[in-house]
């Protein structure tokens, strides 16, 4: 699992770093932060829904990760869940 | 794949109209709960054209035709296609009236509805007409004035959304000429109807019996799934297009892609690998023009001198339907001309 976050980590950074708005300053993905702290908007979760897909083969439903609360440690079981039942 | 020889339409011409009437993000932030920093960093939209009371999306199309005929040096066309969401009235279209406006006389005119499509849809009939025999010459306009549907009080879509036309004569010429418009590649999926709507106004709310909920008369749009269909399915087709052309990525000088959002427009070059450089915008003083959209960013581009004559072009549109399409070019030897849009004089004061 921390493989994954990792992982995730590493897309977050090479997608959204230079992305306006957003505040992924080193150390801001410690911890787990919600996806809204990080400075998502609606259109930047859909951005990171597809940039998911390419990297991981998983296509999460957006509505799924649209809450406030949503964090990147949820997203993290998410993508685990998925990638076990693909492998099923 | 077509030859050099083959027949196809071929752009002798390009004009635009906006109307005189800037409205800033910050006066926007006046009446809206919203602000330029917001507007500028989830869309790249500074400002947006908004016509004057009494105004219409003829009176653009006209201004955008003439326009356009001026910049072809041709006083007549054969046929005149007008692709837009916003007609002056539900019936009849507003092509005829546009033609005739324009001293066009008798000939064919019809509208064209594939909302922010409507421009590529209109290129592709265009020039059906055209390659079939049925026109010499068309002029294919994209006019839209869409604050005549937007809800005042909507701030996701009310900031979005700009007035505008633009417009392109197309002739019969050969596949090899510069200008010659390339195959095309269009689509669509009614199943995602609801993502880009206005529910009333049609034959399936006036046959009902129920009153019309608050908000149904204006457009409604669902932001994240049009962001997400709009990314891919330009991403597809601009790929289908060029495949069928025979060109690469990396032979594209300019993507012109229907200026939805700064973001849609930097996701799709991405998705498709092109540096920021290649891509055409101009969606930050125009915003969202809809089926005006593609000539506007053309107009502006060549006007700038980025757009140049024999480079190679791939435009690309998304939108409601849902709608998409694409088409290739190598740019022609053309002045792009715009004109000031006024209110037709046969509308009451």
């Amino acid at each position: 699992m921390s493989d994954l976050r990792d992982q995730l980590n590493a897309l977050l950074t090479a997608k959204f770093a230079l992305e306006p708005g957003f505040a992924l300053e080193p150390g801001a993905l410690a911890g787990d932060p919600t996806l809204m702290s990080l400075g998502f908007d609606s259109l930047a979760i859909v951005k990171l829904v597809m940039a998911m897909d390419s990297e991981f083969g998983v296509e999460l439903d957006e509505e799924e990760l649209m809450s406030e609360h949503t964090t990147v440690g949820d997203i993290v079981g998410l993508l685990g869940d998925r990638m076990s039942a693909q492998r099923g | 794949m077509l030859t050099a020889h083959d027949t196809a339409a071929v752009i002798t011409g390009i004009g635009s109209a906006l109307p005189s009437r800037v409205v800033t993000n910050e006066e926007l932030s006046s009446r809206l709960d919203t602000s330029d920093e917001w507007i500028r960093s989830r869309t790249g939209i500074r400002a947006r054209h908004v016509i004057d009371p009494g105004m219409a999306t003829s009176d653009l199309g006209v201004a955008a035709g003439e326009a356009a005929l001026k910049s072809a040096e041709a006083p007549e066309v054969d046929a005149v296609l007008l692709a837009t969401t916003t007609p002056d009235r539900p019936c009849p279209a507003t092509a005829p009236d546009i033609a005739s406006r324009l001293g066009l006389g008798v000939v064919p005119a019809f509208d064209i509805s594939a909302v922010c499509s409507g421009f590529v849809y209109g290129l592709a009939v265009g020039a059906g007409l055209v390659v079939g025999g049925v026109a010499g010459s068309v002029l294919v306009i994209g006019a839209d004035t869409y604050s005549t549907i937007l809800n005042p009080e909507d701030r996701t879509t009310t900031p979005i959304f700009g007035d505008g036309a633009g417009a392109v004569v197309l002739r019969a010429g050969t596949a090899g000429e510069l200008g010659a418009l390339g195959p095309f590649d269009l689509g669509s999926d009614g199943t995602l109807a609801d993502l880009i709507t206005i529910p009333a106004g049609g034959s399936r709310q006036r046959s009902s019996p129920d009153p019309v909920p608050d908000g149904d008369r204006y457009f409604q749009m669902q932001g994240p799934k049009v962001f997400k269909n709009a990314v891919l399915r330009m991403a597809a087709s601009a790929r289908k297009v060029l495949a069928r052309a025979g060109w690469e990525l990396s032979d594209v000088d300019h993507l012109v892609a229907h200026q939805a959002n700064s973001r849609i427009l930097a996701e799709l070059a991405d998705q498709l690998g092109l540096s920021a450089d290649r891509v055409v915008s101009n969606i930050a003083n125009v915003g969202n023009a809809s089926a005006a959209s593609i000539p506007l960013a053309l107009v502006d581009a060549a006007q700038a001198g980025q757009l140049r004559s024999g480079q190679r072009v791939l435009l690309t549109a998304f939108g409601g339907g849902l709608t998409w399409g694409s088409t290739v070019l190598c740019w022609p030897d053309i002045q792009a001309v715009s004109q000031l849009p006024e209110t037709s004089p046969g509308v009451a004061q």
